[in-house]
């Protein structure tokens, strides 16, 4: 294999990464302006509204959909050490959202047997709180690796 | 594998931003690689050695633990 065919096969994988079709690097701003909006909503939203139970679902995805919007806009430098660690990302947040979704149920069961061992049962989790971690997760490993990788 | 990155950037009197704008990356990645944390493509290792008219193997090279 010679030079030009070893370069054209790495072109080849780069550009393969590359499409991950990303959002713009403003709509990071845009999500992170709906999250704190979400949040604030979140807590604010029993003093607010009347049909609080429905308003707090509109807001949960409200939430997921500012994590999304974050997770998937470029940064403003888009390069091949980026989109390696944001496939990275991606993967350990895939990981950890199974194994979260494995053992919290038990955990809490755990925690629950040991303060009032009477009411103690096995929740299953929402996919709201599986969804929420995995972006957390997602988010939290990119800016980490990015920072200090 | 370890490298001469910064000895070579230091030679050309160059920062890690004006690296990095010559060769399309970020200066995060020019400082990754500098502090052997990230290992580049053969693409971005090509166009490094372009800049400083050397070859790979003078700036990148393999030791022990590649072996």
């Amino acid at each position: 294999m010679n030079i030009k065919n070893i370069l054209a096969h790495e072109e080849k994988d780069l550009k393969k990464l590359e499409n991950l079709k990303l959002l713009p690097n403003r709509v990071k701003t845009i999500g992170i302006n709906l999250l704190i909006l979400s949040v604030i909503l979140l807590f604010a939203g029993k003093f607010l509204f009347t049909e609080y139970h429905t308003v707090r679902l509109v807001i949960k995805n409200l939430i997921l959909i500012s994590l999304l919007l974050i997770s998937v806009s470029r940064n403003k430098i888009e390069d091949e050490r980026t989109l390696r660690l944001r496939v990275q990302s991606y993967a350990f947040a895939f990981i950890t959202g199974v194994l979260y979704a494995m053992v919290q149920p038990f955990a809490i069961l755990l925690v629950e047997s040991i303060m009032q061992s009477e009411l103690a049962t096995l929740v299953e989790l929402s996919v709201f709180q599986v969804l929420i971690f995995m972006l957390l997760v997602q988010i939290s490993y990119f800016n980490f690796t990015m920072r200090h990788r | 594998m370890y490298n001469s990155l910064k000895v070579e950037r230091a030679i050309l009197d160059i920062t890690q931003e004006e690296l990095a704008q010559h060769i399309g990356v970020s200066r995060q990645t020019i400082n990754s690689i500098e502090k052997n944390r990230y290992v580049p493509s053969t693409v971005l290792a090509l166009r490094i050695s372009a800049l400083f008219k050397k070859t790979v193997n003078e700036i990148f090279v393999l030791d022990d633990s590649d072996a």
